[in-house]
């Protein structure tokens, strides 16, 4: 069921007229059944798995808290540690590694069976597993008091406005609102309906046409040239952005109508001015995961420079495997790695100027955009050999029909876009388009749902981010 | 929680500033651009893109003179709206007042797409580029003349809606010549029955009109299930009525996204039109020409195959019987008579069992709706005309030659019924 189907407008109307009607411990236990629901309509068995991390996190943190006795406690973190990943390890990697290892083995002549299983990868696991990991290590690390009730923890797990695609909520922020009451305001409504529909719009106007085009050009139907990749490339960078950055502000949206507040995912990414605003701004709720659970506890930036470029190298590559179980996007984690260390070298020997002019703010900003396309090279091609060829076909100029055609829309879709956010950065406030006077956003407003009426398209694809 | 205001009143006066100083710049840039629209942007997108005014007077023109006003007009609306909004700000829920007046303003777009000169305006848009791409084309005639002919009082003549085997077996500037009566034609390649049946709205205009259908077993069996995309441009509630009427509660739980789709594209133009919208936005000037032979020989496999699956679904079949018989009892009192040709496909394919079948339960159909006094139906055997293999250009449609005879033959029927 997705946030841009009817079968989903329906359930949540279901959901949120019986919400507005029921007491406090009652709304937790409709969102819980609804969350399970609504799981459950992509493959009701892998329920049993998010019911499981469920369980498990909960039993161990709750032990955690409890015991006085260090050993207890870590044999007890271990094991919910090993639970979960031993989850994702199985249905998300055990394909990629048993290949990567037969073909290392083949690298030394050495022949072995194919071990290969035909396994489905649950929706979101990924993002439900860091969530409920993150719990259990903010309890053993003693940030967090858990909570006693099995049914709010569960809500916090499986909430289904963020359940598949995130943003990876702290428990610090998500469950002590589970726990305590919520108010559905006006207020919250107008925003959730802003939110939800520039989500919409993101997704089905921006993000679902030009994965046409995207598709084309990554799926090779269309002759690689310098023109084509690069049309190809700017196109997914918008796709991307717009495809995840809208499930965000969708997720955020219905958490508005429901009276949750949850996170804030991205803030204009592209306007980035180095690799470490990029991750400032992009994927918030993971970057700061992967920062605070894996980066500072390698050392962070205390054991010295080098140590500190290796953490870095270290925890984007396997960011770029939480993403997906293939080379290139451990690539694209390393690139990215690369990108933060070569920053951080940059920085030490010639620190940042306080205040930028114009100018340089553009051409910084432009230079930080081009080096994130070329990680989303990495990150949508095929496989490694359509790296290499897309590289090589990016010195071969060359034309094509249809781009005339391709640059035309990605500028009718782009451009709007930028209008957006140009506004939301001058202000700093995500919400700027709300606060435009009545008729910018009359005019706002209209265009939006021309272009939803004539230009969305209704083929339901899936988000991107569902994948991982 | 988040509590938003309105507007501040110091961005509404920070506003009335900017309009102030800046808002004599619509009308000076309004107008130049009003004209250039109608003007050589116009030309761009239409069939004349090499046309350019050569002189003063043909760059004025009342559209352009129309837009700029519009644009020039911009300040003075941004202003009420400005003191509208300052007005209502103490009114509690003023937010709603934007998104209500963007539905009302789509609500005057959809009124405006309606309206002849734009319906013109787009459908010859959507003409110009379609290059080879036929059902483009096809769609873009219909629904042209569709919007021409509820325009115009035309005079009463032939309707003759129909798919593909219409468009090319029926030429109707000889039927007009023949038969000495106009003849309105709304055939696009896909409208079968249901199709058919949903463009009602679009087929009625003029009550001294006379119908003719070429329909068999072929098409009643030609769509396996409901096809939205070939529905939905010429979609009416006249129509579409019927069909909901004639499928089963099942039918219709489980096709119930399409016919929310379908009920859309009913009550809505621009949803109706939205896939030619769609069309135009990626062929802002330049008729796509590129020529696809993979994809003529990729249809043709495909009718070949379909022609196996005639009536694969039964449940499709009934329901294109139940909408039919709707339709036709409908039709009855808006047009003077109907007549039903039995159309025929080519005669080296030689059909199943299953398809003989469904040709024989339909050609009963069509004469049960004879007893009933609604159409007149002229079965294959009626009609006298030999058309062998020679005068067919594939497994469903006659060449040129081919067009001719069942032209003439169609004339010959229709002549002793002239309105």
């Amino acid at each position: 069921m997705l946030f841009n189907s009817l079968d989903f407008i329906i359930f949540f109307v279901v959901v949120f007229t019986a919400y507005v009607w029921l007491p406090h411990r009652g709304q937790n236990i409709l969102l819980l059944v609804a969350s399970y629901f609504f799981y459950g309509c992509w493959d009701w068995r892998f329920l049993s798995l998010i019911a499981l991390s469920t369980t498990v996190d909960f039993v161990a943190s709750n032990g955690i808290y409890r015991s006085d006795d260090p050993q207890t406690r870590k044999r007890l973190l271990v094991f919910s540690i090993v639970i979960n990943l031993g989850i994702l390890g199985f249905f998300k990697y055990f394909n990629f590694f048993v290949d990567s290892a037969t073909a290392l083995l083949a690298g030394f002549g050495l022949e072995t069976p194919r071990l290969n299983l035909h396994i489905i990868l649950p929706v979101g696991i990924s993002f439900y597993t860091f969530q409920s990991m993150s719990y259990t290590l903010d309890v053993y690390r003693g940030q967090l008091v858990p909570t006693r009730r099995f049914t709010d923890y569960a809500l916090f797990v499986s909430l289904f406005t963020q359940l598949v695609a995130g943003p990876i909520e702290r428990a610090k922020n998500l469950l002590s609102q589970v726990t305590s009451p919520r108010v559905v305001t006006w207020s919250g409504i107008q925003t959730g309906t802003w939110l939800f529909f520039w989500g919409l719009f993101k997704k089905v106007v921006i993000g679902d046409n030009l994965a046409l085009l995207v598709d084309q050009v990554f799926g090779g139907s269309v002759a690689w040239n310098t023109g084509s990749v690069l049309l190809g490339i700017y196109a997914f960078a918008l796709q991307i952005y717009c495809d995840f950055s809208a499930y965000s502000d969708m997720a955020r949206g219905l958490g508005m109508y429901l009276g949750f507040n949850i996170m804030i995912n991205f803030r204009n990414p592209y306007f980035a001015l180095n690799p470490s605003e990029l991750w400032r701004r992009w994927h918030i709720s993971l970057s700061t995961w992967l920062r605070d659970y894996l980066y500072i506890p390698l050392g962070g930036n205390r054991r010295g420079p080098r140590r500190t470029y290796i953490n870095l190298l270290l925890t984007m590559v396997l960011g770029g495997l939480w993403h997906g179980a293939a080379w290139t996007f451990v690539l694209w984690g390393a690139f990215h790695g690369g990108l933060l260390a070569l920053h951080r070298w940059f920085q030490e020997r010639w620190p940042p100027a306080p205040t930028l002019s114009w100018a340089g703010r553009g051409w910084r900003t432009l230079a930080m955009f081009h080096a994130t396309c070329f990680g989303w090279l990495l990150f949508r091609a095929n496989s490694m050999r359509d790296v290499t060829g897309m590289l090589k076909a990016l010195l071969q100029p060359g034309w094509l029909p249809e781009f005339p055609g391709w640059i035309f829309q990605i500028l009718l879709l782009a451009l709007p876009l930028l209008g957006i956010q140009i506004r939301q950065e001058r202000t700093q406030d995500p919400l700027a388009p709300l606060r435009l006077s009545l008729f910018p956003r009359i005019i706002l407003y209209t265009f939006m749902l021309f272009m939803l009426v004539t230009y969305a398209n209704t083929g339901s694809r899936a988000f991107i981010y569902f994948q991982f | 929680m988040l509590v938003l205001n309105p507007i501040q009143p110091s961005l509404a006066e920070a506003e009335v500033r900017w309009l102030k100083r800046y808002g004599w710049l619509f009308p000076v840039l309004g107008f130049p651009l009003g004209l250039l629209i109608k003007g050589a942007l116009w030309s761009g997108t239409l069939l004349n893109a090499s046309f350019l005014p050569s002189n003063l007077a043909g760059w004025l023109s009342p559209l352009g003179l129309l837009i700029g006003t519009i644009i020039s007009l911009v300040p003075v609306a941004w202003w009420l709206m400005l003191t509208l909004e300052i007005k209502i700000k103490s009114g509690g829920r003023g937010w709603l007042l934007a998104p209500v007046m963007a539905c009302v303003c789509f609500i005057l777009l959809e009124m405006a797409f309606r309206t002849y000169p734009v319906q013109a305006i787009f459908w010859q848009g959507v003409i110009a580029r379609a290059g080879d791409q036929t059902q483009a084309r096809e769609v873009g005639l219909y629904r042209l003349q569709a919007a021409a002919d509820r325009k115009a009082k035309s005079p009463a003549g032939f309707v003759f809606p129909g798919s593909s085997q219409v468009v090319q077996g029926i030429d109707c500037a000889e039927l007009s010549q023949l038969t000495g009566a106009p003849v309105y034609r709304r055939a696009v390649s896909g409208l079968f029955p249901i199709e058919l049946i949903c463009s009602q709205g679009l087929i009625t205009f003029n009550h001294d009109n006379r119908l003719i259908l070429l329909l068999s077993g072929f098409d009643v069996g030609a769509r396996a299930d409901l096809v939205p995309d070939a529905i939905r441009p010429q979609a009416t509630w006249s129509g579409l009525r019927h069909v909901l009427r004639a499928a089963p509660a099942s039918f219709q739980l489980r096709h119930w996204r399409n016919f929310v789709d379908l009920c859309f594209a009913a009550s809505c133009d621009l949803w109706r039109s939205r896939d030619y919208v769609r069309f135009m936005w990626e062929n802002p000037v330049a008729p796509n020409i590129i020529r696809n032979n993979a994809a003529a020989q990729s249809a043709l496999n495909q009718q070949l195959q379909g022609y196996q699956r005639l009536g694969s679904n039964p449940e499709m079949v009934a329901l294109c019987w139940q909408a039919l018989d709707l339709f036709l009892g409908d039709m009855a009192q808006h047009f003077q008579n109907i007549i039903v040709f039995e159309s025929r496909i080519n005669p080296t394919s030689p059909p199943s069992a299953s398809a003989l079948d469904l040709e024989n339960q339909t050609r009963r159909f069509f004469e049960n709706q004879q007893h009933l006094q609604r159409i007149r139906f002229i079965p294959r055997a009626a009609q006298h005309l030999d058309l062998p293999p020679e005068y067919w250009a594939d497994n469903t449609h006659v060449n040129a030659a081919g067009r001719q005879l069942l032209t003439e033959m169609i004339a010959r029927f229709v002549d002793d019924t002239s309105p």
